[in-house]
């Protein structure tokens, strides 16, 4: 059935589904002469209007999510990253969620004044206690790459072996863009 | 468009495993999923549970997320999709419009206002889910004709098709005819 469809007519014969398409995308009436003076296309022109002003009130009223519709999400996904050992002693080991050790890198990157956007990977998480971090960024425009990189470097395995006890081992830094 | 760029950098870092990269984007666009998903489902718990899914199902899929659309898009097509099935696998009899009460028969205007938006939300859950689905992308979430054709990779003239019937539909669930 198209859109032009035999459904649905008014007693003048005009069809309904044209009236709604006229007033909601706005085509001009096929036969405006008649449409001005019929009482039924005109009661159901101001019917279409009115609860198509109804749909737009709707649509602007403001939804927000459930307050913890992220948290939850994001912590189902950190859940199932891989976690590295930090220590082991005959009271119990610990380890941290890789994912953790990502966050720390990526604030301790934008630590730095140039970094404008950092994302973080902690890659190599069997290496005993000991972790590679590859970092990418944006860095604002201007001379001096290499002291920035090599300042994102030194915050980094600063941070994280203040925040977890790892050491890093390395960082890779790639300058992906300026801006 | 900055914040379109943005997304582009966000979506590249979230593909290569960054999940802070990704906590961004399901925070920058989790209200219009899950308005999305309320106005399919009609009911916040299944909202929330269909939008849960969604964004879960994004990153075990992000790879295949080629970036030719942008990532809100792709989101829409992932919740509507999944709305689509939760509306498949719910059994018939299950009322929707009893999910929201009726509000008292308050004169004052917010209230008579707030009756008049209720029936239009209820209004929708009676429609055809694919019809519905059409219908709520193009008025709730203010997408164009051909971004409701690519969310539900449909042809743009059985798209038109779908919301001038919901439209009509709506008005005859609402308004009625005589």
């Amino acid at each position: 059935m198209g859109v032009n469809g035999g459904h649905a007519r008014l007693p003048c014969g005009t069809d309904l589904l044209a009236l709604v398409q006229q007033v909601s995308d706005g085509p001009p009436p096929a036969d405006p002469e008649h449409q001005a003076g019929c009482v039924h296309c005109r009661r159901s022109l101001a019917r279409i209007r009115s609860t198509l002003d109804d749909v737009r009130g709707l649509a602007s009223e403001r939804v927000v999510a459930p307050p913890d519709l992220a948290r939850r999400v994001m912590r189902r996904l950190r859940g199932e990253q891989a976690r590295v050992a930090v220590s082991a002693s005959a009271r119990g080991r610990t380890s941290v969620n890789q994912a953790i050790v990502a966050q720390v890198a990526q604030r301790a990157a934008l630590d730095v004044p140039e970094v404008v956007f950092a994302s973080a990977l902690m890659t190599d998480p069997e290496a005993g206690g000991s972790v590679r971090v590859e970092v990418r960024l944006v860095v604002a425009y201007g001379p001096a790459l290499e002291r920035v990189a090599g300042a994102v470097r030194e915050h980094i395995i600063g941070d994280v072996a203040a925040v977890t006890g790892l050491l890093v081992e390395d960082v890779d830094v790639r300058i992906d863009d300026l801006s | 468009m900055i914040v379109e760029a943005d997304d582009r950098l966000l979506v590249g870092a979230a593909r290569r495993g960054d999940l802070e990269a990704f906590d961004v984007l399901v925070r920058r666009h989790q209200a219009p999923v899950y308005r999305l998903a309320l106005r399919m489902l009609g009911s916040e718990a299944d909202a929330e549970d269909a939008a849960q899914e969604a964004f879960v199902q994004a990153w075990r899929s992000l790879e295949r997320f080629r970036g030719d659309s942008a990532f809100a898009t792709w989101m829409y097509r992932i919740v509507t999709n999944r709305c689509l099935n939760a509306l498949a696998a719910r059994r018939p009899v299950e009322g929707l419009t009893d999910r929201y009460p009726e509000p008292a028969g308050d004169p004052a205007e917010v209230a008579e206002r707030r009756a008049r938006l209720r029936a239009v939300a209820d209004g929708v859950l009676t429609l055809p889910p694919e019809q519905r689905a059409a219908l709520v992308l193009r008025e709730f979430q203010g997408l164009s004709y051909e971004e409701v054709a690519q969310v539900l990779g449909v042809s743009l003239a059985a798209v038109k098709g779908r919301i001038h019937r919901a439209r009509l539909r709506l008005i005859e669930v609402i308004a009625g005819w005589e």
